[in-house]
């Protein structure tokens, strides 16, 4: 028996980093990518795994974490869909604002700033219109991805007196992915 | 294996097919059968003799709604899934169809039995659910009286006209016939127009012993004597069991529709 697979797990988790990274969206007058020196926020860096020191960040950074397996639905006579909810955590660590001993408010305003553009994008576009899906072998799009929730929310505090721990937020998504088979 | 709970089948190992097309989107499927409880109160008895009428059989398929056309819908209006033209769904169209169920084995190697219903007349489903929600349709209708069968699964064969037509299959004996059929239903096709947007008539017969023989051939005398209401035959539909290895799609029935 010759079984066939699609990777969806990774392939998930790249081309969200990519929807992130190319997105356009508009606030008030402006239209910009999330990221980057053209974008709303220009020194936030998009990291395709969490973090392994915090003391060496010092700028602001999104990363994705390891994508969990949320749902499996085979829930057609004949099994003939292959069906799964994975859940993207995205952790956000916000420092490096404002003047050093007064950036408090600078990286709070930063912090809720990003977090709501997330759930906007996520919640309103994603789900509506779904996030296109690529195969990270052929590079080709073979699907879409429907966001069908998106839950967000500050950290508690650890550590205060690492900068990167003190504006923590996790923005989590739960993302459908159905494989169609042909009649 | 041991005789644990993995004994019982579960029934997402059934296989829908709707005249030849393989359902992959079915999450529904309930088949019974109408039934009337008979009691006889009888003089002398202190207890009433009691007895069940199986009227007809009733079906409900629910399919998870998609973006292209719905194979069921085009069926039961009489239009060819094939056909990629806009379609119109309505109640004038509506027509019967065959409707049965394979079940594959634990390691989904062949079918293990089945069951089917003839005849199925469902009412025009519209789209429900939530806006959040799949969209789902959900289809409810009567038909004739369900056969299961244990050990074989059904199969068709649609074969043009002539007098002695190889189907190109053998088609295993139904049990329990004497003398014996080697189809479970026939239907008498009028096929006019050219595929996808051909127009297909359609009239079910009884089966008889020469209908279709232990080779697999198809006697078309047969089915034009107990014509009533077709005049002209092109093709005919054969729903028969059998017994072979593979499941769909390495073994697949052929579809009414071209």
């Amino acid at each position: 028996m010759t079984l066939t697979m699609q990777r969806t797990l990774p392939n998930i988790v790249s081309s969200v980093l990519r929807y992130l990274k190319d997105t356009q969206y508009t606030v008030g007058p402006d239209t910009k990518v999330l990221s980057g020196p053209s974008g709303f926020f220009t020194d936030l860096l998009l990291f395709p795994a969490y973090p392994d020191d915090l003391t060496k960040i010092k700028t602001p950074i999104l990363a994705l974490g390891t994508t969990e397996l949320s749902k499996f639905d085979p829930d057609t006579y004949g099994s003939a869909t292959f069906g799964i909810t994975v859940r993207l955590p995205l952790y956000g660590f916000v420092c490096g604002q404002g003047k050093p001993g007064t950036s408090d408010s600078a990286n709070k305003a930063y912090r809720d700033k990003l977090l709501s553009d997330l759930v906007e994008l996520f919640s309103q576009d994603a789900s509506n219109q779904g996030i296109p899906l690529f195969d990270a072998v052929s590079k080709q799009e073979i699907g879409e991805i429907e966001v069908v929730h998106v839950s967000a929310r500050a950290l508690p505090v650890n550590a205060p007196n690492i900068d990167a721990d003190r504006y923590k937020f996790i923005v989590e998504i739960d993302a459908a992915y159905t494989s169609i088979t042909s009649q | 294996m041991a005789l644990e709970g993995r004994r019982f089948r579960r029934r997402k190992k059934e296989d829908v097919f709707v005249e030849g097309y393989f359902i992959d989107h079915a999450n529904i499927s309930t088949p019974d059968i109408n039934k009337t409880d008979e009691t006889f109160h009888l003089y002398g008895k202190d207890s009433p003799e009691t007895d069940v009428q199986h009227n007809f059989g009733v079906l409900t398929l629910g399919v998870l709604d998609k973006y292209t056309n719905n194979a069921i819908l085009d069926l039961i209006t009489g239009q060819s899934p094939l056909d990629t033209a806009p379609h119109r769904y309505q109640v004038d169209d509506l027509t019967s169809v065959h409707v049965w169920a394979n079940v594959k084995d634990t390691k989904n190697t062949k079918y293990v039995k089945c069951w089917f219903m003839g005849g199925w007349s469902p009412g025009l489903p519209m789209p429900s659910g939530n806006p959040e929600a799949k969209a789902e349709v959900q289809m409810a209708g009567n038909g004739h009286l369900p056969v299961e069968f244990q050990g074989a699964f059904i199969l068709m064969k649609k074969v043009a006209s002539g007098a002695s037509v190889a189907m190109g299959d053998t088609p295993f004996p139904v049990p329990g016939t004497s003398p014996t059929l080697y189809a479970v239903s026939v239907k008498a096709l009028n096929i006019t127009g050219v595929a996808p947007t051909e127009v297909i008539n359609q009239e079910e017969v009884g089966v008889t012993p020469g209908m279709v023989t232990v080779a697999g051939n198809v006697v078309f005398a047969e089915i034009v004597a107990l014509l009533t209401e077709l005049t002209s035959v092109t093709h005919a539909a054969v729903y028969y069991l059998s017994t072979g290895t593979g499941v769909y799609p390495a073994v697949k029935p052929d579809k009414l529709y071209a």
